[in-house]
């Protein structure tokens, strides 16, 4: 480790803030080449990108039609926006009623970060910005989602809305999840929602997607693996939340994530 | 009607005027910070009292905070504007502790139980974790190495700096 500073601008001797904030550059430059979110792109483009013959088979297997994917931008987020765009688009297809039921049922699980020990001044700012995007959505079309959604401001705090929502759930669900988090070295739900989940550009895991799943209530998700693993047909992970919303209302949203080592992007059946 | 807008920093002005208030009316003992100038919510100064029974004690150490504009997506990066002799500080200053990096981004990867920055910290936190590293240095993750070597080997040697530095942030 080099001591000074001062010798950053010597590229034989910087320090370690130094290569981390050049890293993190790099990455920036790299992932703002993209939309935070892209457009629908047929299956057929998905094909195209690949040469290799397990994974042609299994995108074939995906089926044709109106299959496809819309691609979201890689800066440690993409599940998260991924999810997040998918439930407002879906949602702004819906009628006005059940886009309110929504919004209520949703709003009535901000308790979860009361009870996981969020102080407000945390998480106001950003489950303000989800409602705010709730009122606007019965006018809205699903292209003027996209829009919003390429508002890094607005999409962000949606994100960090729904990354609080899924740690608050495992905070508050801490026994069902411990089992999954005990690496040997005695579990600690805290330390892990902090690394894995709370901060931003961390990569959603299994134990998020699930934990997420079970904060919102109203979505079953599907996430595709389309890796090298044996077979013809991609295996599909399936979250369903352990409670569900009384008598379909709000109706439950259906959300599909196109998963690729290391990346997800949004699939459409 | 929904045309994107430039991000404007709403989100980070916001935030920080709330944090801003808030220490104001209950800031925690031995801690005050806010915004140098009220036109930009970006650079706050802040002081920090030596923690007691530490050789810290009696100092009143400032200190500058820049946030991003992201803010607080991402950590703010905190640098002393006094002398430090501390194992965590850099020489010029700058603080280099697991609460002003998000996870991923982090130089002390090793250290593991300390907490990360994530959007829901505060300045306040970010104040009380530094004055628990003035009073308990973390020689695992150096950042001033002669001051890792002299704590670590010769502790009245390393009180006798931090005094004498407390006594120059006293003027005197």
């Amino acid at each position: 480790m080099v001591e000074e500073g001062k010798l950053a601008s010597d590229p034989d001797h910087l320090d370690d803030l130094t290569i981390l904030r050049l890293t993190q550059e790099i990455k920036d430059v790299e992932a703002s080449k993209n939309p935070l979110v892209g457009d629908f792109k047929p299956i057929s483009v998905l094909l195209s990108e690949y040469k290799d013959a397990t994974f042609r088979n299994k995108i074939k297997a995906l089926g044709g039609g109106n299959a496809g994917y819309r691609p979201v931008r890689g800066d440690g987020n993409c599940a998260w926006r991924a999810f997040a765009f998918r439930y407002f688009e879906l949602l702004s297809k819906l009628s006005k009623e059940e886009i309110e039921a929504t919004s209520n049922g949703l709003q009535a699980r901000t308790s979860l970060l009361d009870e996981a020990g969020y102080s407000d001044t945390g998480y106001i700012d950003f489950v303000e910005e989800t409602f705010n995007l709730f009122q606007k959505l019965p006018d809205m079309t699903p292209e003027q989602v996209v829009t919003e959604f390429n508002n890094a401001e607005v999409s962000s705090a949606i994100i960090v809305h729904f990354r609080l929502l899924a740690a608050a759930y495992i905070k508050t669900h801490a026994d069902d999840y411990i089992p999954f988090i005990d690496q040997g070295e005695g579990a600690d739900i805290g330390e892990y929602c902090n690394r894995n989940i709370e901060a931003f550009s961390v990569e959603a895991d299994h134990l998020a997607l699930s934990a997420l799943v079970n904060s919102m209530i109203t979505v079953d998700l599907g996430v595709v693996y389309m890796d090298r693993s044996a077979g013809d047909e991609a295996v599909v992970h399936k979250f369903s939340p352990v409670e569900s919303s009384a008598e379909g209302r709000p109706p439950s949203l259906k959300i599909d994530l196109l998963y690729r080592p290391g990346h997800y992007d949004i699939f459409y059946k | 009607m929904y045309k994107s807008q430039n991000s404007r920093n709403n989100t980070a002005v916001r935030r920080l005027m709330t944090e801003y208030k808030q220490l104001i009316n209950e800031a925690p003992d031995g801690i005050s910070a806010g915004p140098i100038d009220e036109d930009n919510f970006f650079e706050w100064e802040c002081l920090i009292q030596g923690p007691e029974d530490t050789p810290f004690e009696g100092g009143v150490f400032p200190a500058t905070l820049t946030f991003p504009k992201d803010y607080p997506l991402s950590p703010p990066t905190m640098k002393f504007t006094c002398e430090i002799f501390h194992p965590n500080v850099y020489k010029d200053g700058t603080v280099c502790i697991s609460i002003l990096h998000a996870p991923g981004d982090d130089p002390n990867m090793y250290e593991s139980a300390s907490e990360r920055w994530s959007p829901i910290q505060s300045v306040e936190k970010i104040l009380i974790s530094v004055m628990s590293m003035l009073a308990e240095p973390n020689d695992e993750s150096g950042a001033n190495i002669d001051a890792c070597k002299v704590w670590r080997n010769d502790r009245a040697e390393y009180n006798r700096i931090v005094k004498s530095n407390v006594r120059k942030t006293l003027g005197l």
